[in-house]
């Protein structure tokens, strides 16, 4: 599904991604684990297509198709979905509003119907209820006022929501309370399904009890400095990643 | 003298017909010195030109070689009361006033401890209750040395000192409350208008107060307003101003308030239409505990210019100042805004806070920006910060990367741009009329509104 191979990328002049290869099939689970500042979300971003985020060497392949040239909004409607670190905060405009749009972009873009609005209020509730989303915060603007927890949350609705085939996972459990990280937990596995493959960006192996992943990377320095099973994330939580990113 | 040479300019000619109009033989003595005095200083001063600091970016002298003689009062009531009814006011307590008078046949009073109502009634029946307020013209503006350069609305106010007839005065006794939203519904047919508002709280007196500035036809109007604001001791207004006249118009306002011990200003100001407006919006927190929140939006679209200038002077420690103002400008539409904070050296533990945020939608748009604090104490927390530019690009990243295109993109966060100080009104009606003419300008913004009351009626 997707095929990294040899990615370089930097942020204006900054070189911060120095060779990353990568090969995620339908139906995997991958985990990114690395220390602050390794390039995590910069890979994310790279994948997601964000503006200024330059690929300087090297290729990315998804669903056969070369993903660099495209704008994010294409890669979204292709079925590529990121679940920021920090979600935005947009005054004024409802999150049901938002989603709904989305939705509708990526069904037009498919060349289905568009959903009116009772068909989205249905389809929205299902998956609210599903990571326990409090009703009210469909209806407010989107983020504003959110808790920590609820913005994560808030991600992951809408994750379920548009159905992606690839999802990236940026830091989802930072800031989440044991409680609120398994409903969280519970959204993501249910949307765990043979055809769709999950990267899971992770500081802590804590996340990684609840979504267990089928391979663990080692992020430093821009690289993957090593790659293992599950073992290698309960392996980093007891060693820490010292060694690893002094080498 | 300088005042001599503007004499002989065109000008002159139609305001002496407003010269004509206010002369009334049984006048207090007091209130004829008062429009002596505004017409002598607005001789001294005559319109502003853009030398002076204040009025840099807005030019005025074509005011010099318009004609605005006084308003024919005798208008047709139900052109009127149309209006009324499509703002969706028909139910509300409201004073209308067409061409800067008020009207009672269009007017529903509320009843209340103190006076609701016009402000020439009042004028006439209890003289002694308005004169020591109605200074905006005495006080700060440069009375005993007059400097051109240094000019905001003074010579304006003078003008309407010496001429204003009218306008709408609501005064409040001690623990007095209005117990519904007032509306103010300024009306215009075509030609002068010059407006005054009279609002007073006693003590710990409460107030929500809409004021609406609107055209009733397509003609060219001058509007010149004063609204002067005394709150007492605890009292609270809110105030919100929607001005939306037609693109012909000229409108100058000023709004001066001076805050006493705990009480609140609440002040908000949307500014849709005129060809040009200038609205001075001065503060004065004169005691301790007092405290005012600012909010205000203007889209100077078109060939539309629109000059917001605000003044929040500390005078007394412990008070508090926000300020919001946020501008969108499309086409070769033209926005000022000047904040100013002025901190007192007795005003410790001042905490004053102003933000100006602004988006151009076209490379012919312009906006000036220009916050200043003059800060006297040494315990003080000021915070202010002004942008000018595109949108947000990590926002733009986010709603980008669930699926929307660029334009969709854009045209959601510029409308989340602007809504967000129409969130911060009090009234559904306002909220409703601004949200339409939101969506109305902003590019795709018809989509966005329709989309979002459809989800609202799904519930
Ligand atoms: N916009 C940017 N401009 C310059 N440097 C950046 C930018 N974004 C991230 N970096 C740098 O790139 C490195 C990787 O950052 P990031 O991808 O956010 O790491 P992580 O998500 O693993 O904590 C850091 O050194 C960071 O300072
Ligand atoms: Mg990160």
């Amino acid at each position: 599904m997707l095929k990294i191979e040899n990615l370089h990328a930097s942020v204006g002049d900054k070189a911060i991604l120095k060779g990353i290869n990568l090969e995620v099939k339908p139906g995997e689970v991958h985990a990114i684990m690395g220390p602050n500042g390794s390039g995590k979300s910069t890979l994310s971003y790279v994948l997601a297509g964000r503006d200024g985020y330059e690929v300087t060497d090297g290729s990315v392949t998804y669903n056969g198709e070369d993903l660099i040239e495209k704008d994010a909004d294409e890669r979204a409607c292709d079925g590529i979905y990121l679940a920021f670190q920090y979600p935005v905060e947009i005054p004024g405009v409802s999150n049901s509003y938002f989603l709904r749009a989305a939705v509708n972009a990526q069904r037009k873009h498919r060349g289905e119907d568009e959903l009116d609005a009772m068909g989205f209020l249905k389809l929205a509730r299902e998956k609210a209820k599903l990571l326990e989303l409090p009703d009210n915060l469909m209806h407010r603007p989107v983020n504003v006022g959110f808790s920590g927890g609820e913005k994560k949350r808030n991600e992951i609705f809408h994750m379920a929501v548009l159905e992606p085939q690839l999802c990236l996972l940026d830091e989802t459990d930072s800031g989440l309370d044991i409680d609120a990280l398994k409903t969280v937990a519970n959204g993501v596995n249910s949307l765990r399904s043979p055809d769709r493959a999950m990267i899971v960006v992770t500081h802590y192996q804590r996340l990684l009890d609840y979504i267990v992943p089928d391979q663990v990377h080692v992020l430093s320095g821009g690289k993957i400095v090593k790659s293992g099973d599950k073992d290698l994330a309960k392996q980093l939580e007891a060693e820490g990643y010292g060694d690893l990113v002094a080498a | 003298m300088n005042a001599i040479a503007e004499n002989t300019l065109p000008h002159q000619a139609w305001l002496e017909t407003w010269r004509e109009r206010v002369v009334h033989p049984d006048a207090p003595t007091w209130l004829t010195e008062l429009r002596e005095f505004g017409w002598g200083r607005f001789e001294m001063f005559g319109f502003p030109n853009q030398r002076a600091e204040h009025w840099k970016y807005t030019r005025v002298s074509a005011l010099e070689t318009s004609v605005f003689a006084p308003a024919d009062l005798s208008i047709d009531i139900a052109t009127a009361q149309a209006q009324v009814e499509q703002l969706g006011l028909a139910a509300e307590d409201r004073i209308v006033l067409v061409n800067g008078v008020v009207r009672d046949e269009l007017s529903q009073l509320p009843s209340v401890k103190g006076y609701v109502g016009s402000f020439a009634d009042l004028l006439r029946n209890d003289p002694d209750r308005v004169r020591a307020f109605l200074g905006a013209i005495k006080r700060n503006h440069h009375v005993e040395n007059p400097d051109r350069n240094n000019l905001r609305g003074e010579p304006f106010a003078a003008l309407n000192s010496a001429c204003a007839i009218d306008g709408a005065a609501v005064v409040l006794d001690p623990n007095a409350a209005l117990e519904a939203p007032l509306h103010i519904v300024h009306m215009y047919t075509d030609a002068g208008s010059m407006p005054r508002n009279l609002f007073l709280l006693g003590q710990s007196a409460e107030a929500k107060v809409v004021e609406w500035q609107i055209s009733l036809s397509d003609e060219p109007v001058f509007a010149n307003a004063i609204t002067e604001i005394g709150l007492g001791e605890n009292a609270q207004l809110k105030h919100e101003r929607v001005q939306n006249f037609n693109n012909q118009s000229w409108f100058i306002e000023t709004v001066c308030t001076d805050i006493h011990k705990h009480a609140r200003y609440f002040g908000n100001e949307y500014a849709l239409g005129s060809k040009l407006a200038r609205v001075d919006t001065l503060v004065d927190l004169k005691a301790p505990g007092s405290e005012t929140h600012l909010n205000g939006m203007y889209l100077p679209f078109g060939t539309q210019h629109i000059d917001c200038h605000t003044r929040i002077r500390h005078q007394a420690a412990d008070c508090i100042s926000r300020q919001l103002y946020k501008g969108v400008a499309d086409k070769r539409g033209r926005g000022v805004f000047n904040g100013r904070v002025e901190v007192a050296r007795d005003a410790q533990r001042t905490d004053s806070e102003m933000q100006n945020r602004n988006i151009l939608l076209s490379k012919f748009a312009e906006i000036d920006a220009k916050p200043e604090l003059e800060i006297y104490a040494d315990d003080v927390s000021c915070a202010h910060g002004s942008t000018i530019g595109q949108l947000d690009q990590t926002a733009m990243f986010y709603l980008r990367s669930r699926g929307l295109a660029k334009e969709q993109a854009e045209a959601i966060l510029t409308w989340a741009f602007a809504a967000e100080v129409v969130e911060t009104t009090d009234h559904d009606i306002v909220r409703s009329y601004l949200l339409d003419a939101l969506a109305q300008r902003l590019p795709g913004g018809d989509k966005i509104r329709s989309l979002d009351s459809d989800l609202e009626a799904g519930e």
